[in-house]
């Protein structure tokens, strides 16, 4: 296994559309561990192909309080249900910024497991907001993309300098 | 993404644990959905989580001794809407009896979980009456409390035990509030199955009432079982792994499994007969998904479809069959111990209308049996109103129905069956009646 690089904020490669997954051959497989080492190690509850730049549609999660529950999202489809609500959100991408977004409270998901085997989930809460979050990085969308101009902007500037100073 | 609260791991997850938890008993509270349903919905189940599903089982296992203790320290009862906040309270007690996390943790976590829940009256309500719970002893046996607090089941239910069962009642409620041992069913030879497992370092033993029951000594994930994925193993309890023998299945026969969802007897009677023909009907198309699962996991051939089985006239395409196996919705009150939510949701009410639902699936099916078919009828219900008594019914309705004794060394006779009486740490409670029909006597 190995830890990827998680692209931030704004680099334009985290504006790539992912292709769908045509098989889950091995190395899907290893694709997928490497995203969750990755997610574990940066302590994220989520993480999408395109944020390690590889922009095929697979998603990796972990909800549980103990770390041991991944979850492997291929070739997800979405529909959304119910109201809206309005949630923190923080993304790996943009490390250290929370704010509100709204999502849907709830969605149905379609999608492939580890193994290629399709299963369906409806979902509400965090598990929900969640799944909405790491979907929209597939399509290059990212949640500061919901926040008003100036809120982006000044997040985008105080990355830009961190780089800048880390580089 | 990034967990919503800024500190992702050890104590901000606690508490979105707690949440989640509270959010769940709520909804079961209000009687809006089985803890299945709502850990699902709540983004529970799937998950597995260990914590919260730990929760949620074990409040409702101690729910009403839980819900007597919190409710001694408020002033009044709480409200519908409140109901999140009075879960907190539940499961908090939980923890100070059950858990092994320590008390000032509990508290801590559990408050800062009322908290969240924006309500700003909460979090001091829920401190309160925590700390003072934490002081008491929750688990002691005080024959002065009524008996549904001190037993953690309703009144009719014990009042029901106690008339059928005189002599076991005791051990019925004793299984109902038991944590389930992880049951498996071996497909091939259990000795092989046992050193398999063995071999993977997982601790199990043999059933005594069955050839093919084991018992793991600890629930494990079926992924990681040898022989899961190849269906050589599947999850099923030991009373449940005796419908399909007492069925039994020829090669060639059709045979029906009318109430199959979540497909494990199915599975077990096309596993026994592969050439026999099994059709798996249910009446939930979204439960149908979960026999295909079984269904594909195991390689069997069996025809999985959605349909009611008392309007046979939308699915059944006229040919009768060899052998229908009836296992019918019911109270579950033998199965306690794996649906501990069923004390809170289920009411006396409820065994008319299932009554009437077992006796409209037993006439609406029993012509599509052959003549010399036989239909096995079970229940995991202890209960006569939904087991002798329904068979009872049908056989003095139907001339053509005649009851065929089972003889076993498990369980006892009933009138028209036989019942297995749920055990703490061996299997569920079922009852199993074998009718066969004959020509039309008068």
């Amino acid at each position: 296994m190995a830890r990827l690089e998680i692209l931030e904020f704004p680099d334009p490669r985290l504006r790539t559309k992912a292709q769908p997954v045509a098989v889950v051959d091995a190395a899907i497989q290893q694709l997928v561990d490497d995203m969750l080492e990755t997610m574990y190690d940066a302590d994220g509850i989520g993480l999408a192909a395109t944020q390690v730049n590889v922009h095929k549609r697979v998603v990796v999660m972990d909800l549980s309080s103990a770390r041991e529950e991944p979850r492997v999202l291929i070739n997800p489809e979405i529909e959304l249900l119910g109201a809206t609500v309005e949630s923190q959100e923080g993304c790996l991408s943009v490390p250290e910024f929370y704010e509100p977004v709204t999502r849907h409270e709830r969605i149905r998901l379609e999608a492939l497991d580890r193994d290629g085997q399709p299963y369906e989930l409806e979902a509400e809460g965090l598990l929900a907001v969640c799944i909405q979050h790491e979907c929209d990085h597939l399509l290059g969308k990212l949640f500061v993309d919901y926040l008003s101009g100036l809120k982006r902007q000044r997040i985008r500037k105080k990355l830009e300098k961190r780089h800048r100073q880390s580089a | 993404m990034n967990p919503p609260d800024a500190a992702p791991t050890g104590e901000a997850a606690g508490v979105a644990a707690r949440v989640r938890a509270a959010r769940v008993i709520a909804d079961v509270l209000a009687g809006r959905s089985t803890l299945p349903e709502a850990l699902a919905r709540h983004g529970g189940a799937d998950a597995d989580d260990g914590f919260v599903r730990e929760l949620c089982f074990g409040t409702a296992r101690h729910a009403f001794r839980l819900d007597h203790e919190v409710r001694r320290h408020l002033r009044q009862a709480p409200r519908e809407r409140d109901l999140d906040v009075h879960a907190l309270m539940l499961l908090g007690g939980y923890q100070l009896a059950h858990m092994d996390v320590p008390d000032h943790a509990a508290v801590h976590a559990t408050v800062a979980a009322a908290r969240s829940l924006k309500k700003p009256w909460a979090s001091g309500l829920v401190n309160a009456v925590l700390r003072k719970l934490a002081r008491a002893d929750l688990r002691a046996d005080d024959p002065e409390l009524p008996d549904d607090v001190r037993l953690n089941h309703p009144h009719w239910w014990l009042e029901r035990l106690r008339a059928h069962w005189p002599d076991d009642w005791q051990a019925l409620v004793a299984a109902g509030n038991a944590r389930p041992p992880m049951t498996l069913r071996s497909h091939r030879k259990r000795s092989l199955a046992l050193a398999a497992l063995a071999e993977a370092g997982i601790e199990a033993h043999g059933g005594s009432v069955t050839e093919s029951a084991i018992y793991l000594a600890r629930p494990l994930p079926v992924g990681s079982l040898p022989g899961f994925a190849s269906g050589d193993l599947s999850v099923q309890d030991e009373g449940a792994q005796l419908a399909a023998p007492l069925l039994g299945a020829s090669p060639g026969e059709r045979i029906l499994d009318a109430c199959a969802a979540p497909g494990g007897k199915a599975l077990h009677i096309a596993q026994m007969e592969p050439a026999a023909k099994v059709l798996a009907l249910d009446v939930d198309p979204k439960r149908c998904g979960r026999i295909r699962e079984n269904v594909t996991r195991a390689q069997v051939t069996m025809e999985v479809k959605a349909g009611d089985g008392r309007q046979p006239e939308s699915w059944w395409d006229g040919v009768p069959f060899d052998r229908i196996l009836v296992d019918a919705p019911c109270s579950a009150t033998g199965i306690l111990r794996r649906q501990p939510d069923v004390r809170l949701l289920r009411n006396a009410e409820d065994l008319q209308v299932l009554a009437r639902l077992q006796q409209d699936l037993l006439e609406a099916l029993w012509p599509l049996l052959r003549n010399g078919g036989r239909l096995l009828y079970c229940t995991c219900s202890v209960l006569a109103e939904e087991n002798d008594d329904v068979i009872g019914a049908f056989l003095a309705a139907r001339g053509d129905a005649e009851g065929i004794g089972i003889a076993a060394d498990w369980g006892s006779p009933t009138l028209w069956g036989r019942q297995l009486l749920p055990t703490v740490d061996a299997h569920d409670g079922f009852y199993f009646a074998l009718l066969e029909r004959r020509r039309k006597s008068r």
